[in-house]
């Protein structure tokens, strides 16, 4: 019966499904995008979603974020039906995640890529990890330090030693 | 008390996700220097395992690519010609990554070797390559240098570590490079398995190269090694007796618990019965040579390789199945007979009769063989699960050449790299 009360919340085709924060925010969206999280399709699946699903380790801002994404994205497989409407969907898709990753400060981003793990959305895990990755990419340990800020713990005799013996990965 | 950086908060299979991704060995590198934390995950096998992992598991991890070279050079008058006029730049061999690879083509230290263009040379082909280390024929901007010698470089394309070695002279004579063998720091060491503990860094460096060459005069194969400490070449030593015995297998050698090996064949008994192999061995400590014979018909074509379990054995290629003989422990040595039937029966493409494409059998890793297998893709056999593994599409432009162009696997143990690239520095950071 209480399966049965839960059904009744459904709104015209699709059910909604809430999603809380670790802050105690609560999200409202529909299964199609809530599914993009393996998490929640598995949880949908097996029928345990009522009375909303608590995501005790995502913060509101971070989940804001991920709800967006999977809002964006949910949508391109609704147009399909119309491709002139689908390649633009596209175009736009890009451009959202492309401002979406590149705009974030590194700590939002390592909590942006907790929550995608956690919550199992493999394209948005692939896209944020790519992001890190590029960081990395033509830089010298130094600007690599600044970047990610991390502390150089070496003695300058060591830094030295590292440099001498690994001539190769400091020549550019 | 350590410090902690942005990147400490994830967990270690969003770290790994991350640095598959890097797509450059050197990034990863200077990203593991940062600090001593990052130092020891990047020392440490499971972590680095783990890194590999994205490549597929087991025998696939360590192919990183193919080296090839697009243009042909024939010690002919016309090609030399040509290449002592063109002031061009340098014809690098060209690089094709493995789809897995964290060597990109875009990857700066493949070509920047020959990209400084001096008056030593113009061009370079590719012969083989072992452990990161790639060995190249040069070919020399002077007609006289063409003709009478033989101009060899050897470089590590990651690291950048690079060798022109002084030329070989001919002294008049024509002679024909039969085989190689490039040897690094590590193949004195015999057990295989420990880096050298006493040295600062344990890395793989090139430390010899061994050719035999066959000399015109007396058809003899001559063995001549090169040293990289004191820049020299040994003199010759007349190691087979060239009107009987021909190489079989690879030309480049399979090096092995300090020995490097190849396989001759006996024409002269060939002729009336079972073919006959012998096995011509240097040792890396003291650069003896021996030739022995091997105490079984052979067949098919043959090839070293090494089994699962560390030893030496034979592959007798046929077009269905394989003999492979594995050396056994105990003096005489005894050799054990396995059977395996090639998991794989690919029909020959139609396309051309004339020159049909073969497949071409190389010794991989431990346990295992590449095949580049009748143009349908790059294949790895296990030979101990006895499973053919397709790990690349097909090299067509490899396949398909008429003038039998050399592709040359590109491998290394990716793990075993960072390790013993770090070994020195671990040591001195474990306070």
């Amino acid at each position: 019966m209480a399966a049965a009360a839960a059904e009744a919340t459904t709104d015209g085709g699709g059910k909604m499904i809430i999603l809380i924060s670790a802050d105690g925010k609560r999200f409202e969206v529909t299964e199609a995008v809530a599914s993009q999280s393996q998490l929640i399709s598995n949880m949908i699946e097996d029928d345990c979603t009522e009375n909303g699903v608590r995501l005790p380790n995502v913060d509101g801002d971070i989940l804001t974020m991920v709800v967006d994404y999977c809002n964006m994205h949910a949508g391109d497989a609704a147009a399909a039906g119309d491709t002139m409407k689908a390649s633009s969907t596209e175009e736009e898709l890009k451009k959202f995640d492309a401002e979406l990753v590149q705009a974030l400060e590194n700590p939002v981003l390592f909590k942006l890529i907790l929550a995608a793990n956690f919550l199992n959305i493999k394209s948005l895990l692939d896209m944020t990890c790519q992001r890190v990755a590029d960081m990395m990419s033509g830089k010298t340990p130094e600007q690599m330090r600044e970047t990610f800020s991390i502390e150089n713990d070496f003695t300058p005799e060591e830094e030295a030693a590292i440099r001498q013996e690994n001539a190769w990965a400091f020549d550019d | 008390m350590e410090a902690m950086d942005d990147m400490a908060a994830l967990t270690e299979d969003i770290l790994l996700q991350i640095f598959s991704r890097v797509g450059s060995i050197k990034d990863l590198f200077k990203f593991a220097v940062t600090c001593r934390r990052w130092l020891r995950r990047f020392t440490d096998p499971a972590f680095l395992r783990g890194l590999c992992l994205d490549s597929g598991e087991g025998h696939r991890a360590r192919l990183l690519g193919f080296f090839f070279q697009q243009t042909r050079f024939y010690r002919c008058e016309k090609m030399i010609k040509m290449r002592v006029t063109q002031q061009s730049s340098v014809c690098p061999p060209t690089f094709l990554p493995a789809p897995w690879s964290p060597l990109g083509l875009t990857d700066r230290t493949l070509t920047s070797f020959l990209a400084t263009d001096d008056d030593t040379f113009n061009y370079a082909e590719p012969l083989a390559a072992r452990c990161g280390i790639v060995l190249m024929r040069l070919v020399p901007r002077t007609a006289l240098m063409i003709a009478c010698s033989h101009l060899l470089g050897v470089c590590n394309p990651i690291t950048g570590e690079c060798h022109v070695l002084p030329p070989l002279n001919l002294s008049g004579l024509h002679r024909y490079l039969t085989s190689y063998a490039i040897i690094t720091s590590t193949d004195s060491d015999l057990d295989g398995k420990q880096p050298p503990s006493s040295s600062s860094s344990g890395r793989s460096t090139f430390s010899q190269l061994y050719l035999v060459v066959q000399h015109k005069k007396d058809c003899n194969e001559y063995f001549y090694s090169y040293s990289a400490a004191t820049r020299s070449w040994s003199a010759p030593t007349m190691c087979v007796d060239g009107r009987r015995f021909s190489l079989v297998g690879e030309r480049s050698a399979l090096v092995h618990k300090g020995a490097a090996h190849w396989l001759f064949i006996d024409r002269v008994s060939s002729a009336t019965q079972d073919d006959i192999l012998y096995k011509l061995t240097a040792a890396v400590d003291t650069s003896e040579i021996s030739l022995t014979k091997l105490p079984f018909g052979a067949g098919g074509s043959p090839l070293l390789c090494v089994s699962g379990d560390g030893k030496l054995s034979v592959a007798c290629v046929f077009p269905i199945h394989m003999r492979v003989w594995t050396q056994q422990d105990g003096t005489p040595a005894t050799w054990l007979r396995t059977v395996i039937r090639i998991p794989l029966a690919v029909p020959y493409p139609d396309y051309s009769h004339i020159c049909q494409p073969r497949e071409k059998w190389f010794n991989f890793n431990r346990g295992s063989m590449l095949v580049l297998y009748r143009s349908n893709g790059v294949f790895i056999l296990d030979l101990e699960k006895k499973v053919m593994e397709k790990v690349m599409d097909c090299l067509l432009p490899l396949f398909s050449d008429k003038l039998n162009r050399t592709a040359v696997a590109y491998e290394m143990d990716l793990v075993e790299f960072f390790v013993l690239q770090f070994s020195g520095l671990c040591r001195g950071s474990t306070g």
